[in-house]
């Protein structure tokens, strides 16, 4: 356990760690640089909303199941509201000034995450930028501890399978 | 290793074991390389997913800190979407007030609000400087709803403009804008980005709940706290729902009625037919979550009710055991069914039944007629159906049938040998298996076009029954593969027109093939020479589209032998043997029959019988028509 955190500025403290996490996060479930930084205020608006009422708990992985269950949500509602608008999920551009080889990685990644199904890739992130514990994930997800234990494994190794692929490609 | 160990490895890696197991990984780890190389694997993948993690520009906690007197916490939260509903309509609401100030400022001087500890701004005090934030009426129901906690010194609270300035709705997109209102003058404009707020403080970002201004350098965030989402009122999911399962890899649709019974936050859905369960699950608040087992699999669905709990749409979460489904082609749609409407829908389990009986009949009836569907509907009574009646006296229904078709008109493959074409013609099963074998050389259903013998449209619920050529039945709410006459239309009338016309080329087709068959090869001479014995129905040498009794198309090789005209183009005599792919290849692009004239449309085409004996519609200005047509056309044909 954690020592516990004093008041709202050991929150902010906690918020700006998982910041990068949280955005990646959504990111890599929205496809939409705007839209995932977006989501990710409004859902340290709402941690800090709860904070205000004195709902949000005291130790580290209670609060990141919190921030990133919470953030989950919002991000499935603003991708299904997205879905029946007819947007486009891909950003179609590139963010500007980053190398092309960065840029490559992570297209290759976004083609890797694609192929998931998407319970194994939702569990999978909300296990690596999330670092929830697996009944944290499941009580998201709804589903049971042992499905989730199924789908991080299954995401992993369809992963690995595909990073190795990719490898064997590029060595051709 | 098997599944069962990369399990217990991953669950190892995420500290998810239990002492126990998780020593006896530890312990597998050190005995066994190929555990080790697995570890490193699974590391290795998780490590790649995290070295794209990307910096959030800004950061996503800006309020923390010296600035978070610039605003309180959001009070609502509103999705991106509304956002930008409620900032076109503050926009709609900013320039027509804009258009009035501008009109108002000719005679009255504007009052700028300003910030007193600005330097900049004291030195230029207006009067309306003189009404300092604290007595504004915004500044005070700020001061009132704002934490103390959460609150940084006061002296920066006073200085800030954010306490009479409020954000009313962002609109992002190429050009992103702010609409701020000035609470102390009760104005309201639109700011681009860059554009001067008030004196000294610029509208630096937008975002689709927040604005960040830039005073002297210093970011100050102004957020839509303007803006609430009313909590919804829940209602109850009980009651009758109209399902529709949509499963899109399959283009299949399935309608019917279940019924919702609510009991806390547990959910049961029956089949109200017969009341038979259908699925179990839980709600909480508007989130659905259902679960139905499918031969021994459990499918878990989820979704969201709208607001006025009149709709719903669920997508597949997962399955267990798991299979491997695409939560995307799997939806579950439903809608609540008002009482008005439930004869209606009653209807559609009686009307089903029907048209699976039409169905039967009209299939018996192509069977004992050289595959051919009846020209009128009528024929099947009563040796093939009883009756048409119920088809035919609701109000609510409106059929169309078009007649003559042949069932399970195929493209027959070049590599079918005649005889098994003749031995297969009139059974069924025969043509469903070439239709197989189109599938699976063309890879989808897409390109057999299947044409429309019957469709029933129903008005309310809104469905379309449609019974293919191929004996298929769908059911949907939108009328999927055929426009009738009456939807409009040329364009329906010149696809019927084609589709009838390439079937005559069809059976012209096989006139020729049974003719050469009995004459060492050679085509017939002219159509004199095949009728009767080989052309039963002379009116198929007249094209839908042309007068009855026009001789409608040009025969290119009358009293060939098409074997030996094969040979010839290749310049091998023994090209059927030696290499047959070629012999094949070269068929198809040698045009035997084909219409005199265009169809007409803004795209002029014509049918073509190749001599694969497969018909294809080209257009007459596509390469493929200059290639393989028209060199065959002597001026003048």
């Amino acid at each position: 356990m954690e020592p516990c955190v004093e008041n709202g500025h050991g929150l902010d403290a906690f918020l700006r760690q998982v910041e990068d996490s949280l955005y990646t996060f959504l990111l890599r479930l929205i496809r939409d640089v705007e839209d995932a930084h977006g989501t990710a205020r409004e859902t340290v608006a709402r941690v800090l909303r709860l904070e205000r009422l004195g709902r949000v708990p005291e130790d580290s992985a209670n609060r990141r199941a919190l921030v990133f269950s919470m953030a989950y949500h919002l991000a499935m509602g603003h991708v299904r509201t997205r879905r029946w608008a007819s947007t486009p999920a891909l950003q179609e551009e590139p963010p500007p000034d980053r190398p092309l080889d960065e840029l490559m990685a992570l297209r290759q990644m976004e083609r890797a995450l694609d192929e998931l199904p998407a319970p194994q890739r939702d569990a999978l992130l909300l296990r690596v930028f999330g670092e929830l514990r697996y009944a944290d994930i499941a009580h998201t997800l709804r589903c049971t501890v042992e499905l989730v234990r199924t789908w991080v494994c299954h995401a992993r190794r369809s992963l690995a399978a595909h990073l190795q692929s990719e490898a064997r490609a590029a060595d051709e | 290793m098997n599944e069962h160990d990369f399990e217990r490895l991953s669950a190892y890696l995420d500290g998810e074991l239990a002492p126990d197991d998780a020593a006896s990984v530890e312990e597998a780890l050190a005995q066994f390389p190929e555990w080790a190389k697995a570890r490193k694997t699974l590391e290795h993948t998780d490590a790649w997913l995290r070295q794209s993690e990307e910096q959030p520009v800004p950061s996503i906690v800006p309020y923390a800190g010296t600035n978070r007197a610039s605003g309180p916490v959001a009070q609502g939260s509103l999705s991106p979407s509304r956002v930008r509903v409620v900032a076109l309509l503050a926009l709609a609401v900013a320039v027509i007030g804009l258009a009035l100030l501008n009109w108002l400022e000719s005679d009255h001087a504007p009052s700028v609000p300003a910030s007193p500890d600005d330097p900049q701004l004291t030195a230029h005090e207006s009067p309306a400087v003189t009404s300092t934030p604290e007595e504004s009426p915004a500044a005070e129901s700020q001061a009132e709803t704002e934490d103390p906690s959460l609150d940084t010194p006061v002296e920066t609270e006073i200085a800030d403009p954010v306490s009479y300035l409020s954000l009313e709705g962002t609109a992002l997109g190429s050009n992103p804008c702010a609409v701020i209102r000035n609470t102390s003058t009760g104005t309201e404009r639109v700011y681009r980005i860059g554009q001067v707020v008030i004196e000294g403080v610029t509208l630096k970002e937008v975002s689709s709940k927040a604005a960040v201004l830039d005073r002297n350098g210093e970011e100050i965030l102004l957020r839509a706290g303007a803006l609430k989402l009313e909590p919804p009122v829940l209602k109850s999911i009980d009651g009758l729902w109209r399902m529709i399962l949509h499963v899109a890899g399959e283009e299949e649709e399935y309608h019917d009625l279940l019924r919702f019974q609510m009991d806390g936050t547990k959910l049961s859905a029956a089949n109200n037919k017969d009341n038979s369960p259908f699925a179990t699950g839980s709600i909480d608040e508007r989130d659905v979550m259902l679960q139905f087992n499918d031969n021994g699999i459990v499918y878990v669905m989820r979704g969201t009710v709208d607001l006025e709990f009149d709709s719903l749409t669920m997508h597949f979460v997962g399955a267990t055991p798991y299979e491997s489904v695409d939560p995307q082609d799997v939806e579950l749609r439903l809608t609540r069914v008002q009482d008005e409407d439930l004869a209606d829908i009653t209807e559609l389990s009686s009307l089903r039944e029907e048209v699976d009986k039409v169905r039967e009949a009209l299939l018996k009836y192509a069977e004992e007629h050289e595959a051919r569907f009846p020209l009128n509907l009528n024929a099947l009574v009563p040796d093939y159906l009883e009756s048409l009646d119920a088809l035919r006296t609701s109000e609510n229904t409106k059929l169309e049938y078009q007649g003559g078709l042949r069932l399970a008109r195929l493209e027959i493959p070049a590599s079918l040998r005649f005889e098994e074409f003749q031995e297969g013609f009139a059974w069924d099963y025969r043509l469903r298996e070439w239709d197989n074998l189109l599938m699976r050389s063309y890879g989808g259903a897409e390109w057999l076009h299947p044409e429309v013998v019957l469709s029933l449209t129903l008005q309310k619920p809104p469905i379309v029954f449609t019974l293919t050529a191929r004996g298929d039945i769908y059911e949907r709410q939108e009328r999927p593969l055929y426009r009738g006459p009456e939807d409009i239309s040329e364009m329906a009338e010149r696809n019927a027109w084609i589709s009838r016309d390439r079937a005559n080329l069809e059976e012209l087709g096989v006139a020729i093939r049974m003719f050469q068959n009995e004459h060492e090869g050679y085509a017939p001479g002219g159509w004199a020479s095949a009728y009767p014995a080989y052309l039963k129905d002379p009116g198929i040498l007249s094209s839908p589209k042309d007068d009855p009794g026009a001789d409608s198309y040009l025969y290119l090789y009358p009293a060939t032998n098409l074997d030996q005209l094969i040979a010839e183009r290749a310049k091998d005599p023994d090209i059927g043997d030696t290499d047959p792919d070629a012999a094949r290849q070269l068929q198809a692009q040698i045009p035997i029959l084909l219409n005199r004239t265009d169809f007409p449309g803004d795209q002029p085409g014509r049918n073509v019988l190749f001599m694969n004996w497969e018909v294809q519609f080209l257009f007459t200005n596509s390469p493929e028509w200059r290639e393989w047509v028209a060199p065959h056309l002597t001026p003048g044909r």
